[in-house]
């Protein structure tokens, strides 16, 4: 059978879009474990990740506070410090951006929402200023919306529309805050990260989603198919997810999003995001390659991921230059990331309370992460 | 007095005036085009901040008391977090003016401030 579907499928160059990657193992009410053994690998990775470089209490240096490693659908290493567990949520802070994009793949799938509607189409009592912007202008932080992205570290706390959104006026409904704020370029045009337009993308699929699914949609259609029912996803003073931040998760749940991404929106045969999304959310996006504004040296963006492709037509380089270009990520303030690369079928999540900016380096850990993933894959086959 | 400390403390001397200016300003609507910087009291986002930061590091995250004190230390430090475990509620205040409140509502949905 698996020979006439492999000439069918040469004979005719394509496959069915619809499929799903072919994988046997998938974790069920935990992940299948082997733990990678003690190597030069671990003790490199460890000695880099785990090894405090500043005074505890001056919030200084590499500050790491879990560190799972997933390869061939097995964790293969995992390690917590600072007091966390297996067992303990971890703020993940943007990390959660990833799972709001991908929550809206679920509703795309499940014919909810239409990408290519107007922001106004789904909530109520928007300026008209804001209603050029279609979903996918948000998916993409193409909103053009001069929201204003930095956080505590500006000197300026009240220039930060995160600060005020979060803690401030903005908190009573985030997804209409950012919507308010004056058009810095025409929709689609731009590209600037922005809390705000995750926010507002919840805002859209709350309203798409809950009236049919319930309030608390995001569980039965994402959380509990992929087995991480335990995450807690916080709202904002209108009762809507926040979107851009506040995803608590354990790190072996937060590997989950990374693995449901790594097949392609597919968990154990069935379809949970539309054939292409990972494709189309792991691509340089329009907004992105029109114009970006604010954007940092290891900015490329597709649709609420980070990814490490080169653009040459823009003269971007890949931002992380020891990893494979086929990485992806979501990335989350104080150190936290879901790593997903599907060249070598791993996934890597640290946690982490990195408060000194620049202190830790993705590029130097990624590929002590890597080898430590090959290492205890390479185990499991003797 | 260390750089540092001088720094912080002329920005608590701003943050005085930004005290004085807006202490006793009821809650501004939403805006419709907000102009920076916005119109919001710092030390009311503090508060607000290490309330629900607090909360969610306790009943969240499940840490102690004394993690969660470090963990929503800012910078100014003038918000002081206290826990009320039985509850599971948090409060924060500053400069004994300033309070805010946050509430564990459930394990999906986590902690909200409770807005007054």
């Amino acid at each position: 059978m698996l020979v006439v579907s492999a000439l069918l499928l040469a004979a005719f160059g394509t496959a069915d879009a619809e499929a799903c990657p072919s994988r046997e193992i998938f974790p069920t009410t935990d992940w299948q474990t082997k733990a990678a053994p003690s190597s030069s690998a671990t003790a490199a990775l460890e000695a880099f990740a785990f090894s405090l470089t500043g005074a505890d209490e001056e919030r200084k240096g590499i500050r790491t506070d879990a560190v799972l490693i997933v390869k061939g659908g097995v964790v293969v290493y995992e390690r917590y410090a600072r007091g966390f567990t297996r067992d303990t949520r971890h703020l993940t802070w943007s990390v959660t951006k990833s799972l709001t994009g991908v929550l809206a793949g679920v509703g795309v799938r499940r014919g909810l929402v239409d990408l290519s509607a107007s922001i106004c189409s789904y909530v109520d009592g928007l300026p008209q200023a804001s209603c050029g912007i279609t979903v996918e202008h948000l998916l993409t932080m193409g909103s053009g919306l001069d929201w204003q992205e930095s956080y505590e570290e500006d000197e300026s706390l009240l220039h930060s529309s995160v600060l005020i959104g979060l803690y401030g006026s903005g908190q009573r409904d985030l997804g209409v805050f950012n919507a308010r704020h004056a058009l810095r370029d025409p929709p689609g045009t731009s590209w600037r990260y922005s809390s705000g337009d995750s926010a507002t993308l919840s805002r859209v699929l709350r309203k798409a989603m809950a009236p049919t699914l319930g309030e608390r949609f995001l569980w039965p259609t994402l959380l509990q198919p992929i087995g991480a029912e335990n995450g807690t996803v916080e709202l904002d003073g209108a009762g809507t997810m926040v979107g851009g931040s506040y995803w608590y998760a354990t790190a072996r749940d937060a590997a989950r999003l990374g693995y449901l991404a790594l097949n392609d929106g597919c968990w154990r045969g069935e379809r949970l995001l539309p054939a292409g999304w990972m494709a189309a959310s792991t691509t340089p996006n329009s907004a992105y390659l029109k114009k970006r504004v604010g954007a940092g040296a290891d900015d490329v963006y597709g649709r609420h991921w980070w990814l490490n492709r080169p653009v040459p037509d823009i003269g971007q380089k890949a931002p992380w230059p020891a990893a494979p270009e086929d990485l992806f990520a979501a990335r989350g303030h104080w150190g936290q990331s879901i790593l997903v690369i599907p060249s070598t079928d791993t996934i890597i999540v640290r946690f982490a309370d990195d408060r000194e900016a620049g202190a830790f380096d993705l590029n130097r850990f990624i590929p002590l992460a890597q080898a430590v993933a090959d290492t205890g894959a390479a185990e499991e086959l003797r | 007095m260390s750089l540092a400390r001088l720094t912080i403390a002329l920005r608590a001397a701003a943050l005085g005036v930004v005290l004085v200016g807006s202490s006793c300003a009821s809650t501004p609507p939403l805006p419709t085009a907000p102009a920076r910087p916005y119109d919001d009291s710092v030390l009311t986002m503090l508060v607000r901040y290490t309330a629900k930061e607090a909360c969610s590091c306790a009943f969240v995250m499940d840490r102690d008391d004394d993690y969660c004190r470090a963990w929503v230390k800012a910078s100014p430090s003038l918000a002081t977090p206290s826990f009320d475990r039985a509850r599971r509620r948090t409060r924060a205040t500053a400069l004994g003016v300033f309070a805010a409140d946050a509430q564990w509502v459930d394990n999906q949905v986590g902690c909200a401030l409770v807005t007054p």
